[in-house]
């Protein structure tokens, strides 16, 4: 069993996987059993499903999405003027893997368990549960998502990802599976690796002693807190974060990274942790929107994040993932990753110190971290979530099951 | 205002040690798991029971609703057909179960957790009933005492099945296997005590046979002895008869030659008075003839009473055992491996799978299975003679049948016509040439000996013949 990664920033994307899918292939001595590629939305989404097809062969399962920027690996942050591609490939003759992909349409739930079947079929696994579910989707209906690939196989199986990002927030994201691509789907990998993995999923924020009560909410609009205009609340709380927006709205991605909202999930020794919403934007009318679902009579907490921690804390995130696993560190061989784009534009220009930090985690070993708009993992409890501004952590081993 | 009420690393310190905890906790756990059906098991009186308790402790444990224990027919990895060999419902225990892919994994040693059974090959053959049952189901293998064993813990509920519990099932397989191995060779040890014991108990009645027979050889020898006295005696009246026979000649020469003179007539009067004294006193009422004879008479009674009781005692005692209906066929079967092989014969053996064991005398079983055998040997032989183009062919069938178990020896030799079909059975007949007659009276005899029935049946010359034989499955122990 082995993992391998590759990187370009090539432009061309006949090039880049040309350069990328000849790497791995040379590492790995032969084609791989799945197949991931994360790329910047600057590659044609349709060439690059096609190309990794033909590079790879019928037999092997290709999963994709697009990434903020490019992606990155052990070997650093990988995006030139917001072009990069890397690809994560996973040698397991004794393992079954099978991706599946729907278009999410008005039916996410529906368009989970159709990726989810077709992946377990294409695993040869049908009717087993996997170790792993692994999934990329259009950002929007994450929870729904979910809740469709834990009908069909329990709450209890680990489910990770990210939602695919683009460059520039104009829903330009795309995914890809076995030769085909859209750009409202679910990409669903079940794993059945032969050797144990682990996983974590934490965000990188502290919580104040702020907190509210959402009193209006409409899907991902939060309206109201504590009865009042949420912006108006949330300027507040911040302390003039968002001023400028107030009057007429608009984007504020990148002004609420270190102050995001966070939603009681659990409980750990007596201190809560917490599932973050990441507001994007100011409505006309004084709302906020979010990357995730709120609900009426939920408490949010103001959560505060320094540039410092969101550098680090991929890497001790990281290290709690080996920590859960029953091996050691020296049996790692990869990981997956997912940091979210709005922590990476945030923290952009230390971006190799963070693949630095979770390549020292991962022992070295081979990984990819993918710039997500909406993360989702699997909480210490072992329940599964979707949530903003987190980092989903996967480790895998050597140690037989 | 902002103000940290607490900071990430204290959390992480935290998430750290509660994770330990849950660790801990889930180890403890499965530890009281392992130490109780450690106890459960290894209190098991033998390896049916103990599978028995397995099956219960791992419903308990894993707090599912069933679980059944499947192992495959054969000993080869390629389980075509798997025997469910307990169950916590019979309803798995009736079913036929035929391997695929899922059950091959678990039998190479790979558990596998399904979160429904509806597209799985295994189940799809199922009954709705048994599907019903089946939500979600964890299987994992374990090395039994000849072929591997596979656990299936069955919940009605969709997805039940998670790490934990096949973490703890990872756990106490190794017990349970190495608990099944003990029991197995437990039970073969007492089973050759049992055989060893029932030997030397054989020795004793032979030796008991031996000193009886020297006693009633005596016994006989004594009153042998006392005849022969009866007889000279018997010898020594006849002679005095044959002297009276003489003085009868005399007699009649006298009356031949003319008138009797007196002197003679007084002769004659005394000599008849003399003879009827003579017969009064050898075959008188009170005749010491009759006395002779009637002790020989009874001498002889006591000869026949003697030999009667040694028959009695000395009939062959049948002692049942419990033993593997399908091990016996294949000692049967290996002692004339080689003139079966020689002759090209075709030998098939098929033993219904629910058929297991048998409690019957086992050896003498041995003996009419290997007799049956034989006969169908000798009948294809015979046939062969005017038919050298002749496969063959001989079938051996096994199935319950009630309390009964019925064994049917198949063959296509030269057959019997119908009118014999009852003879055959009688000491000293046979329908071949080169037959004693002695083999299928044999197997009457130990038919009867436990209370069982056979026949033959034929549809004539050239035809093959089948013998049919019913016994109990269980034989009532005699005291």
């Amino acid at each position: 069993m082995k993992i391998a990664t590759a990187s370009s920033t090539e432009e061309n994307t006949k090039s880049a996987i040309a350069e990328c899918y000849s790497s791995l292939h040379e590492q790995l001595g032969r084609a791989p059993s799945l197949l991931m590629a994360y790329y910047s939305d600057t590659h044609d989404s349709a060439e690059m499903s096609r190309l990794l097809r033909a590079s790879a062969g019928e037999e092997v399962q290709v999963h994709g999405a697009s990434s903020c920027l490019g992606a990155m690996t052990e070997t650093g942050f990988h995006s030139k003027e917001g072009v990069g591609v890397s690809l994560w490939a996973i040698d397991d003759p004794e393992g079954d893997y099978g991706t599946g992909a729907a278009v999410i349409g008005d039916d996410p739930e529906g368009a989970a368990v159709e990726a989810l079947e077709m992946a377990l079929e294409r695993s040869n696994r049908i009717g087993e549960v996997p170790t792993l579910v692994w999934i990329n989707g259009a950002p929007g209906r994450e929870e729904a998502l979910i809740a469709g690939i834990e009908s069909v196989i329990g709450a209890d199986v680990p489910i990770a990802g990210g939602s695919s990002g683009d460059n520039t927030v104009t829903g330009n994201w795309s995914q890809i599976a076995n030769g085909e691509q859209w750009s409202d789907a679910v990409v669903v990998s079940v794993l059945f690796p032969s050797t144990q993995i682990s996983y974590a999923f934490h965000s990188g924020y502290d919580p104040t002693d702020t907190t509210g009560i959402v009193t209006r909410c409409e899907g991902r609009t939060l309206m109201e807190i504590d009865g009042r205009p949420a912006a108006e609340v949330y300027n507040e709380w911040t302390e003039g974060a968002i001023t400028e927006m107030l009057p007429e709205g608009g984007n504020v991605l990148a002004l609420t990274t270190l102050f995001p909202l966070g939603r009681v999930v659990g409980e750990v020794g007596g201190l809560p942790y917490y599932k973050l919403s990441h507001p994007d934007g100011v409505t006309a009318d004084g709302g906020l929107t979010l990357f995730s679902n709120l609900e009426e009579g939920e408490t949010l907490t103001l959560m505060q994040g320094t540039i410092d921690s969101l550098v680090s804390r991929a890497g001790r995130v990281t290290e709690a993932a080996v920590e859960a696993g029953d091996f050691k560190s020296e049996q790692l061989i990869g990981g997956l990753a997912i940091y979210c784009a709005g922590c990476m534009l945030t923290v952009q220009p230390k971006m190799d110190e963070v693949s630095g930090y979770i390549r020292e985690a991962l022992n070295d070993q081979p990984f990819v971290g993918v710039f997500t708009f909406g993360e989702q993992g699997c909480f210490i409890a072992n329940d599964n979530a979707h949530g903003n501004l987190m980092i989903s952590i996967v480790a895998f081993s050597n140690q037989p099951i | 205002m902002i103000k940290a009420v607490d900071n990430e690393v204290v959390r992480e310190a935290l998430i750290n040690l509660d994770r330990s905890r849950k660790k801990e906790r889930l180890l403890r756990e499965q530890a009281n798991s392992l130490l109780e059906g450690l106890e459960i098991i290894t209190s098991a009186t033998g390896t049916e029971d103990m599978l028995g308790q397995l099956l219960k402790m791992v419903t308990e444990q894993l707090q599912c609703e069933d679980a059944f224990i499947l192992s495959p027919q054969q000993k080869s990895m390629e389980c075509e057909k798997l025997d469910c060999i307990g169950a916590t419902d019979p309803l798995f225990r009736e079913r036929e179960w035929v391997g695929g892919k899922i059950f091959k994994r678990a039998l190479a040693g790979h558990p596998v957790m399904l979160f429904s059974v509806l597209k799985v090959e295994e189940w799809q053959q199922q009954s709705e009933e048994v599907q019903q049952k089946c939500g979600s189901v964890l299987l994992i293998s374990f090395p039994g005492v000849d072929r591997p064993i596979i656990l299936c813990c069955v919940s009605r509920q969709r997805a039940y099945f998670n790490k934990t519990h096949l973490s703890l099932m990872q756990r106490m397989m190794p017990i349970a296997s190495h608990a099944l191995h003990t029991l197995y060779f437990n039970e073969q040890l007492r089973q050759e005590i049992d055989e060893r014991n029932r030997l030397e108990q054989y020795a004793s009645f032979q030796a008991g046979i031996a000193e009886m027979s020297a006693s009633v050889l005596h016994n006989i020898g004594n009153t042998v002895t006392g005849g022969q006295g009866h007889l000279l005696k018997i010898e020594q009246q006849r002679k005095n008869l044959l002297g009276l026979v003489k003085v009868f000649g005399a007699v009649h020469e006298w009356t031949e030659a003319g008138p009797l003179s007196d002197a003679q007539v007084e002769k004659v009067d005394k000599v008849l008075q003399g003879a009827a004294k003579i017969l009064t006193e050898v075959v008188g009422e009170e005749g010491s003839m009759l006395d002779g004879l009637g002790a020989l008479n009874r001498a002889n009674q006591h000869v026949a009473e003697i030999i009667q009781m040694q028959r009695g005692v000395s009939r062959p005692v049948l002692t049942a055992s419990e033993f593997s209906i399908e091990q016996m066929i294949t000692d049967t079967l290996s002692m004339i491996e080689e003139g079966i092989e020689r002759r090209g014969i075709v030998v098939s053996v098929d033993i219904h799978s629910l058929l297991k064991a048998l409690y019957l005398p086992r050896n003498p079983m041995i003996q009419m299975l290997l007799n049956l055998v034989k006969n169908s040997i000798e009948s294809i032989d015979e046939r062969k003679q005017t038919d050298e183009q002749l496969s063959g062919a001989i079938q051996i069938q096994v199935s319950p049948d009630g309390e009964a178990v019925r064994l049917v020896v198949k063959d296509n030799g030269v057959g019997i016509e119908p009118e014999r079909f009852k003879e055959v059975f009688k000491f000293g007949e046979s329908s071949k040439e080169r037959g004693s007659g002695f083999g299928l009276h044999s197997v009457a005899n130990f038919v009867e000996g436990v209370e069982g029935r056979v026949a033959v049946e034929s549809d004539g010359i050239n035809c093959g013949a089948k013998v049919v034989v019913r016994l109990p499955q269980r034989m009532a122990d005699r005291s």
